[in-house]
């Protein structure tokens, strides 16, 4: 296997928290804390986890809108944080973003035109094809591209984000919840032209999502982060099989069936008290103070991501045992 | 400042401005008082443009001296009734000189709209840029420009001009109202372009444009601009009346525009004591100057609220 087209090793990211008038520093809050990940090209990462657990982040720092505190990222083999303002914006070329509100990523003063030729003005290109080809690609139509962002419908419109992503040809997209501002109806659609896209293009996705029921339809791998840090990773299908982290399990088990009788039989985790602050983590396992296992070595010591399956790995004192229930 | 320009522009102006272009001059044109209020100005900017035309027209000039419409018998009071109108003088004349008022008036409010626009538009380039680096680079241009307008907003401007203008007896008048109106009116400006543009340079697309590559300039220039030219637009007509009657209040004092240029401040100062004996003297340059700010005001206030669905009336 050639280099991964994305790597990310024990990236940090501390916000300072300023007080009062004076802008005392009060401290840091830690959104991501030693994160690590890989995507090979064509394939789809997809990060889940509730609001607040730096999925977000992640995203920001890869796309380089924020500045890891340390830690690296090399984009096919070139270190991010080396380069300079023009290199970076070379690489810009072949990672791309696609964001959760697809209006309010649209500038509302231009034009679909003027929003899908931006990509190569910025870029000191000249466009390699109309922009009515990219839009016929994301499946809008030609005569839309006189129009402004508000005369399309929110799955319209993020088709438009789609289509600005794609228009310089990029290796890797990250995608910061693209669904979750969508009808449900709607999600289905924009996933599935995601993956056609991929098809095509052999794109790699960085998936960002709160919803496991996106995540599981388009991913190749999984990272569940909790509290800034990955609790768990493995095949997608291996994490639905056979979770090993309580966190994980606890996600897995608010995904509603389909089948009536197995969702009323469905056996459900509810995770007590709320996400800790990240202001203030708890000592060692940061998932222990809502954790049904927890025992005294979680306070004291963190657990480490280890891999205990291949393809699988998880940062808990006690992973579930392999064989037990999930969805199959 | 006379009257303190207190607009406040709402956020939501700047996300529908895009939004609706062609239909918001249609929204606008629906409400009664803002088509009335356009009508107005409309008016307002012909006559101004269309001084020399109209003089011509009647034979008049705002400088000559008519002796034969006064009666010097009765102290310079123009002859015959109200204030000496007549076929000729279609507003009379100024007791004393005889000047022809309607003349004076269409002159003056040439350069009350003269002065009017230029010192805004002083003051919007001044504000808009300034109000912008602060929004935009936030961190230490904002601490700057934000001091340095906190400053301006605090300082006692009225007195300032006052002896500004005594103490710079030789310049042109007309260019240092222009300048000090602009200079003490743009941290009216900037204070709300630098909320917006605050706002506007975390938005998604202000990102979405970082991740393609979009140099600062480009952020500036490209993505966030042209979501200002709605508040922008709305604190422009806010602040024309407010520099008019500023004007107005200047030369009343004395310290605006110099005679002989006609100046509607001026005329109300040189008719108050004539008030008694000639009110229609004292009430053509005050309607106009009441009208005048009126309207801008009304139109103003109409942009606003077309420009914020928020704030929508029935």
């Amino acid at each position: 296997m050639n280099a991964p087209l994305l790597e990310v090793q024990d990236l940090v990211k501390r916000f300072p928290v300023r007080h009062g008038l004076t802008r005392r520093l009060a401290g840091y809050v830690t959104a991501v804390d030693g994160v690590s990940l890989r995507v090979e090209p064509g394939e789809t990462l997809g990060v889940v986890g509730e609001s607040g657990c730096g999925k977000s982040t992640v995203a920001r720092l890869i796309t380089r809108l924020i500045e890891p505190t340390s830690g690296t990222i090399r984009v096919a083999g070139r270190e991010l944080h080396k380069l300079d303002e023009a290199a970076i914006r070379t690489v810009r070329r072949d990672l791309q973003m696609i964001f959760q509100d697809p209006f309010s990523s649209l500038n509302p003063r231009k034009t679909v035109r003027q929003i899908l030729t931006a990509p190569f003005r910025y870029q000191g290109l000249a466009p390699d094809e109309p922009v009515e080809h990219l839009l016929e690609r994301v499946g809008l139509r030609p005569e839309h591209a006189a129009r402004y962002p508000h005369e399309f419908s929110g799955g319209q419109a993020q088709r438009i984000g789609i289509a600005r992503a794609l228009a310089l040809r990029p290796k890797l997209v990250v995608c910061d919840e693209p669904v979750s501002a969508l009808d449900v109806s709607v999600q289905a659609q924009i996933l599935n032209l995601l993956k056609d896209l991929q098809d095509e293009y052999r794109l790699a996705y960085v998936f960002i999502a709160h919803d496991l029921g996106a995540v599981r339809q388009i991913s190749t791998r999984i990272v569940v982060m909790y509290l800034g840090t990955v609790v768990e990773a493995a095949d997608r299908d291996a994490l639905f099989a056979h979770a090993a982290h309580p966190y994980t399990h606890a996600l897995l088990s608010a995904v509603p069936l389909p089948d009536p009788d197995a969702e009323r039989a469905r056996e459900r985790i509810v995770l007590r008290g709320d996400l800790p602050s990240p202001l203030n983590p708890p000592t060692g396992c940061p998932f222990r103070t809502r954790c049904p296992k927890a025992a005294e070595i979680c306070t004291a010591e963190r657990p480490a991501l280890r891999l205990i399956a291949p393809g699988q790995e998880v940062a808990c004192h006690f992973p579930e045992p392999l064989t037990v229930e999930g969805t199959p | 400042m006379t009257t303190a320009l207190t607009t406040s522009v709402p956020s939501g102006a700047t996300r529908s401005v895009g939004r609706q272009e062609v239909s918001a001059l249609r929204r606008l044109l629906k409400q009664p008082s803002a088509a009335a209020a356009l009508t107005v100005v409309a008016i307002l900017v012909l006559i101004a443009l269309m001084a020399p035309l109209i003089t011509l027209a009647t034979g008049t000039s705002p400088t000559q001296f008519h002796s034969e419409a006064v009666d010097p018998a009765l102290g310079g009071l123009p002859r015959g009734a109200a204030g000496g109108i007549s076929a000729k003088h279609l507003l009379g004349v100024e007791p004393g000189s005889g000047r022809d008022i309607l003349a004076r008036v269409v002159y003056g409010a040439r350069v009350s709209l003269l002065i009017a626009v230029l010192a805004t538009g002083l003051s919007l380039v001044l504000g808009t840029t300034l109000g912008l680096a602060a929004g935009f680079f936030g961190g230490w241009a904002d601490a700057v420009v934000g001091r340095l307008m906190d400053l301006l907003l605090s300082f006692p401007s009225l007195i300032f001009m006052i002896a500004l203008i005594s103490a710079a007896p030789g310049v042109n008048r007309e260019l240092l109202l222009v300048v000090v109106l602009g200079f003490f009116g743009w941290p009216y400006v900037g204070r709300i372009v630098r909320s917006q543009a605050m706002v506007l340079a975390r938005g998604e697309f202000v990102a979405a444009a970082r991740v393609l590559g979009a140099s600062r300039r480009a952020l500036l220039l490209r993505e966030v601009l042209p979501n200002l030219s709605g508040p922008v637009l709305v604190v422009a007509t806010m602040s024309i009346p407010s520099y008019i009657a500023t004007e107005a209040g200047l030369s009343f004092l004395g310290i605006g525009v110099r005679p002989p240029t006609p100046s509607w401040g001026q005329m109300i100062a040189s008719a108050v004591p004539w008030y008694a004996a000639d009110p229609v003297y004292f009430l053509i340059p005050g309607a106009c100057l009441f009208v005048s700010v009126l309207a801008f005001n009304v139109l103003g206030d109409a942009i606003r609220d077309v420009l914020d669905p928020r704030s929508q009336r029935r």
